[in-house]
């Protein structure tokens, strides 16, 4: 994938949390504030401001604009950590014009040590780290990128479902009653969204 | 939702609006989400910031000013400030004996909290932040570091804010604050929840006769759900658990704050003060210039909590010592 189609990824989701931001909101209605949605749509959106005209090359460039822009527009626990996933993403990648396996692998791999030391959370928490975490460990074994989006896709569906028999032990979901077994973490369905989104990009790019 | 606000601008507008009434006290910064004091810098003095979600008002810009805070990042509704805002914030305050930085222990806040102080420290800038916990319902005794900051915080404020003003260092600042929130208890009871003006909702629902026990500044869950009851019952078995968890002992002198969360009237918030108040003196110990009054809120959420804060000479001095801002009177 190159910067135009970096780019392409950033309107795809805009569009996609846009679409999203009902359902997440009520999801986070359950175990937070119920802004999650907002948030999210929110973020993207300036992400994508941040890139969409851009004329650099550089892949990494991109991403990092992009996690800087989320940073800065949304904060809150969500906007660092995401940032941080869009930021690692800008450092594995930086000074390429094409995203590699080795460079997205790489990417994830830091954006989960940077989740974990940021937010203090471990696997189990329920949180957007048992999205990250399951993904990372995915990436070690697939062969090419489009191998390793697909995966990506599919594993972080799954990961994010099987939060709802969590109970949570960060953020505000750990203070409702039986940590909100049963609901699916708002940030870990978010991610998986993320992925999911990233994976179509590639694929209609692929087809084209 | 009926909220009289313009839907996209809702944090903008508020900040325009305080800082257009009360701007003998307020002003914007270049920066326009960061709140300082109108009056020009004292030097030396060490600079008091927090960074907050809004939705909470009049805390925390609410609370600029002399004798308080120096300057206030203010976030989205209920959503902690970037780090990079909370750093402008650090950046207006300084004065150059250094910033304490204050942090309600929520998660978004000392994350985007932490990495301001991480920011501003390799501008070389004399940071220290403080975290502030006080609310006995989200973590046992024995992990009070755990425990999520309530209400309890406004001592903080007050007294660490005056002391600055004595001209103490940041290192001094930095160990009082600690010494009263290590002194301090917070328990909350919410009745009705508050509405979002972000998502129109109500923030979480509760049975007509029913309030919860322990719920959390944002409308968080709390400990247990109770049936509807008098003052009396309610106030009693609250103190029941303040009381034993510091523990408050007879012969203590307290500061005492019953907060209202945002439409809670004065006629309840004093009746509640009046329970606490009879509790005190039945258990011996010594209530010092009670605070009653709406100061943390979320929204139009019903409901109040209960802050206790075991003081001595000096804790009782500072938070009795002159304050000049828009929203704290005592």
């Amino acid at each position: 994938m190159n910067a135009s189609d970096i780019k392409q990824l950033f309107s795809a989701l805009a569009e996609r949390f846009e679409k999203e931001k009902e359902q997440l909101g009520d999801l986070d209605a359950v175990l937070g504030d119920g802004d999650h949605g907002v948030s999210m749509a929110n973020g993207f959106s300036k992400a994508n401001e941040a890139v969409k005209e851009s004329d650099v090359e550089d892949v990494g460039q991109l991403f990092q604009n992009a996690g800087r822009a989320l940073m800065s527009g949304i904060g809150g626990a969500s906007g660092p950590l995401f940032a941080m996933v869009l930021l690692e993403l800008g450092k594995s990648t930086s000074n390429q014009s094409d995203l590699t396996l080795n460079s997205f692998r790489e990417g994830i791999t830091n954006a989960a040590a940077a989740v974990q030391r940021l937010g203090k959370a471990k696997r189990g928490d329920k949180t957007m780290l048992d999205v990250l975490l399951p993904v990372g460990e995915a990436l070690q074994s697939v062969s090419d990128l489009e191998d390793g989006l697909e995966q990506a896709a599919k594993v972080s569906k799954n990961a994010a479902e099987k939060t709802a028999d969590l109970a949570a032990k960060k953020g505000r979901a750990q203070y409702v009653q039986g940590g909100g077994l049963g609901h699916p973490d708002p940030g870990a369905t978010s991610l998986s969204i993320f992925f999911e989104t990233f994976h179509q990009v590639y694929k209609a790019k692929a087809s084209a | 939702m009926k909220k009289i606000l313009n839907p996209d601008s809702i944090v903008d507008d508020m900040i325009d609006g305080y800082v257009a009434a009360y701007g003998d006290y307020v002003a914007k910064a270049k920066n326009p989400r960061v709140v300082t004091r109108a009056t020009p810098k004292v030097e030396g003095k060490v600079g008091i910031v927090i960074g907050n979600g809004c939705g909470h008002e009049p805390i925390a810009m609410g609370w600029v000013g002399q004798g308080m805070l120096d300057a206030n990042a203010v976030g989205d509704i209920f959503a902690a400030p970037p780090a990079d805002l909370i750093l402008e914030a650090i950046r207006e305050a300084d004065n150059g004996a250094g910033v304490l930085l204050l942090i309600s222990r929520h998660a978004g806040d000392v994350i985007n909290g932490e990495m301001a102080v991480e920011l501003a420290r390799m501008e070389r800038l004399n940071v220290e932040p403080l975290l502030m916990y006080d609310d006995i319902s989200s973590a046992p005794k024995g992990k009070e570091e755990d425990r999520r900051g309530a209400a309890g915080t406004t001592f903080i404020y007050k007294i660490v804010g005056a002391k600055a003003e004595e001209g103490a260092t940041l290192s001094e600042l930095k160990t009082l604050g600690e010494r009263v929130r290590d002194n301090t208890r917070t328990l909350a009871a919410a009745v009705a929840p508050g509405i979002s003006p972000l998502t129109g909702k109500p923030m979480f629902t509760l049975p007509e006769d029913e309030i919860y026990l322990g719920m959390g500044v944002h409308g968080e869950p709390g400990l247990k759900s109770i049936k509807m009851t008098t003052a009396k019952d309610i106030v009693s078995e609250m103190m029941d658990a303040l009381l034993e968890d510091l523990p408050f002992k007879s012969g203590d002198e307290v500061l005492t704050f019953v907060n209202g969360m945002g439409s809670t009237t004065l006629m309840e918030l004093l009746i509640i003060h009046k329970e606490v108040d009879g509790i005190l003196k039945k258990r011996g110990i010594k209530a010092f210039k009670p605070l009653a009054g709406e100061y943390i809120t979320t929204q139009e959420m019903a409901g109040f909590s209960i802050s206790l804060c075991r003081a001595d000479d000096e804790l009782k001095r500072l938070w009795d010592a002159p304050v000049s801002v828009p929203f704290f009177h005592r």
